[in-house]
């Protein structure tokens, strides 16, 4: 067990990690405005605007990331008209991918606030929008974090998955220092120990705000599964267990 | 750049298709039943009686969760050097284990107590209400985020591209270098995973449907 | 439903179709655009001894890196180095993603469909890395055998072409299919000869077999169309040859003289 190679190459693996973390949070922010734009529209009374957001939703969370991540990368250039980084390939695809499961997470979300809330606000005077901000979005924010962060923890695993479009981070950082050392149980071994401790880190946080948020069957509406999860073309033709919010 | 399109090219690769579509539903079908299995029995553990495998199985689960998939495949093939495929499925079902694991606990507990202990009181052995109370409940409960993790190991599936496994994935970017027709490639690939994740919407929603008539005869 | 969702895609896919169209042609050659951007983007290869890897520091150094210098000197812009894999070279030329493609990149007909090759830098054949005592002479000592291969590269292509019987294994990282022969996963790799050579160095358990392909030419490639930026790359080559720039970086990093069917100047009239 060599752990010198892990010692040497610290320096340089560390700012692939800082790769990842900025990724995983740009990619969460973007996501969370876009899919709250898909929320709104897959709420939307106009099936015009409701179909084309549940194709989306339902199409992006059906296929690997992988392939979302080629797609980025063919399609970017196209309809930017111009030239792309990998980079920012990369942070076209974790949004385009991450928008349609934050979608669902956001529209659990809202729909696990009971109308009485919303009618209570006009009840005592507030506005629509007053309603909004100071009642309905607060609670269902709260509903909504465990499973927010559950997003992050996946988000932030599928960054590894950039490695292959050349974007130097954790992941490939150790992938260039390993093809020059060849010491892959230090190197994987390393690299599996630090993304383990990240995200159990994280997950604990999410059971915390579950505990402290808990709603029945969770504002989030699926667990966090597979990393690379969910299939609301499941959910479409399937809907048994009274407990989720479908 | 103009991009010509070029929609020949998939019936010229054909071949490579459908290597990819075989060796995916292969490696999925695979890390299917295993991680069934597994992440049943791990499952069953997180809820047994004795503290150190209870807490065994929640580290299980915990740790091979927070891990990348990427990274065990690359573990498992380039570090402990087992055989591309075996690898691939080795590192898919245990990674899919510990998620189907979390899902079968999840489903275990949300069936109350009081049932099992009401039962109980009606003098029926452990087994009858296994039988009879926990198991029908249990399976409705647990049938609709198994689905969901099912598709997920199509999904995953693809990530074994990086291990030299030539399924889906691996033959778009394969059909790309190729031809340079990466779109053509690309949109029939993505087709394929739709058709796929249907395909287990349907056997999922058959197998509901064979557990609510065994159910109601039973 | 499904069809609905089978639609869908089809639907995005020709939406994406519409945009394509919209691209228009590049009416300023790179050339100028490279001058007012005062920097050169340039894809090298970061994982393949000596044309493009990465030093002990994370620096990306190698031959390929060398010639994009002395270009950028030439112009008097900065450099910005754009890690390429075999893969997504390609896509990266034709993307504007970058604005040259130093990336050992072997000039065939294929490619020259797609790209722009100036003329050749290095000349390069085919080589086998194997186990020593492996026994394998030539693709006709392969039949039956697993082979492996970097994705994006011609060399499964030629080695199945040759040898039908083979077995392919591929892989995203040169390093890996090394990795993999090291192993005892594949019998041989089969990649361009100086990389290999260098792999055998590392590994004394390893040999290269020569003799999968005769030396072929590698250019620097860029987007068609675009007459005076591959003039420029062309002079710029012919310069380096001439002002023994290219004779003294290819002693450094390879410790021998260039091949002397290497002729990077035209006839001299």
């Amino acid at each position: 067990m060599d752990l010198h190679v892990i010692v040497e190459n610290l320096p340089y693996m560390l700012t692939g990690l800082q790769l990842t973390v900025i990724l995983s949070v740009v990619s969460m922010v973007g996501s969370f405005a876009g899919g709250a734009a898909f929320a709104v529209l897959r709420l939307s009374p106009w099936w015009w605007l409701r179909w084309p957001a549940i194709l989306y939703i339902d199409i992006v969370r059906t296929v690997p990331l992988i392939m979302v991540i080629f797609w980025a990368f063919f399609l970017m250039p196209v309809l930017t008209g111009h030239a792309t980084t990998p980079v920012k390939a990369a942070l076209f695809a974790l949004i385009l991918f991450n928008t349609s499961y934050m979608a669902e997470v956001i529209r659990a979300g809202i729909q696990s606030i009971p109308r009485g809330q919303t009618e209570a606000s006009r009840a005592i005077g507030l506005t629509y929008l007053q309603g909004m901000r100071h009642v309905v979005l607060p609670q269902a924010l709260r509903h909504m974090s465990p499973a927010l962060v559950s997003r992050f923890i996946a988000l932030f695993m599928g960054t590894s998955l950039v490695y292959i479009i050349g974007v130097t981070e954790f992941f490939r950082a150790a992938n260039n220092v390993n093809n020059r050392v060849y010491r892959s149980y230090e190197i994987y071994g390393f690299v599996a120990m630090v993304y383990f401790v990240c995200c159990y880190a994280l997950s604990l946080a999410s059971a915390a705000l579950e505990r402290r948020f808990a709603v029945p069957d969770g504002g989030g509406g699926e667990t966090r599964a597979g990393g690379e999860t969910g299939a609301g073309v499941f959910d479409r033709l399937i809907s048994t267990d009274p407990r989720r919010p479908e | 750049m103009a991009y010509k399109f070029d929609w020949g090219v998939l019936l010229v690769y054909r071949h490579l298709l459908w290597q990819g579509l075989v060796l995916t539903v292969q490696l999925s079908a695979l890390g299917m039943v295993l991680s069934l299995v597994l992440g049943g029995m791990i499952g069953l553990g997180r809820r047994a009686e004795a503290t150190p495998l209870r807490w065994l199985c929640g580290a299980y689960i915990e740790f091979f969760r927070n891990i990348p998939l990427i990274v065990q495949l690359f573990f498992w093939y380039f570090a402990v050097g087992l055989q591309a495929f075996p690898a691939a499925v080795i590192g898919l079902t245990v990674y899919t284990s510990a998620y189907i694991a979390e899902v079968i606990r999840s489903g275990l507990q949300s069936i109350p107590r009081t049932q099992i202990e009401a039962a109980r009181s009606f003098g029926m052995t452990p087994y009858q209400v296994i039988r009879h109370v926990v198991l029908p409940q249990a399976l409705m409960r647990v049938i609709p985020p198994l689905g969901v993790e099912f598709i997920n190991v199509i999904k995953n599936s693809s990530i074994a591209m990086t291990i030299s496994i030539t399924e889906l994935t691996f033959q778009t970017q394969q059909i790309e270098s190729l031809t340079f027709r990466g779109f053509e490639a690309a949109t029939a690939i993505t087709m394929l995973y739709v058709i796929l994740a249907l395909a287990i919407v349907l056997l999922m929603a058959a197998i509901e449907r064979l557990v609510r008539l065994d159910l109601r005869v039973g | 439903m499904r069809v609905t969702r089978i639609l869908g895609t089809v639907l995005m896919a020709m939406l994406a179709v519409g945009w394509v169209g919209a691209a228009t042609a590049q009416q300023e050659s790179t050339l100028e655009v490279v001058k007012k951007r005062g920097t050169l983007v340039a894809g090298v290869k970061a994982d393949y001894p000596p044309f493009g890897y990465t030093d002990k520091d994370g620096q990306l150094v190698g031959f390929d890196i060398e010639v994009v210098n002395y270009m950028a000197k030439k112009l008097g812009v900065k450099v910005d180095l754009r890690p390429v894999t075999s893969a997504n070279r390609i896509p990266m030329l034709l993307n504007g993603t970058i604005d040259m493609l130093a990336a050992s990149f072997t000039i065939t007909i294929e490619r020259e469909k797609v790209v722009d090759f100036s003329i050749p830098y290095f000349m390069s054949g085919g080589s086998f890395l194997v186990k020593k005592g492996s026994g394998i002479k030539g693709y006709a000592s392969l039949a039956g055998k697993t082979v492996t291969f970097t994705q994006g590269t011609p060399w499964e292509k030629k080695t199945l072409q040759e040898q039908p019987k083979a077995k392919s294994l591929v892989f995203q990282d040169k390093p890996q299919a090394v990795l993999a022969v090291k192993q005892g996963k594949a019998d041989a790799y089969v990649d361009d000869d100086i990389p290999l050579y260098l792999f055998a160095k590392e590994h004394p358990e390893l040999e290269v077999v020569n003799g999968a392909t005769a030396k072929q030419p590698m250019g620097i490639a860029v987007r068609e169309n675009d007459s005076k930026w591959r003039d420029f790359v062309n002079f710029t080559l012919i310069e380096m040859w001439e002002d023994g720039t290219y004779k003294a970086i290819h002693r450094k990093l390879l410790g021998v003289d260039p091949d002397p069917d290497l002729r990077i100047f035209p006839w001299k009239l």
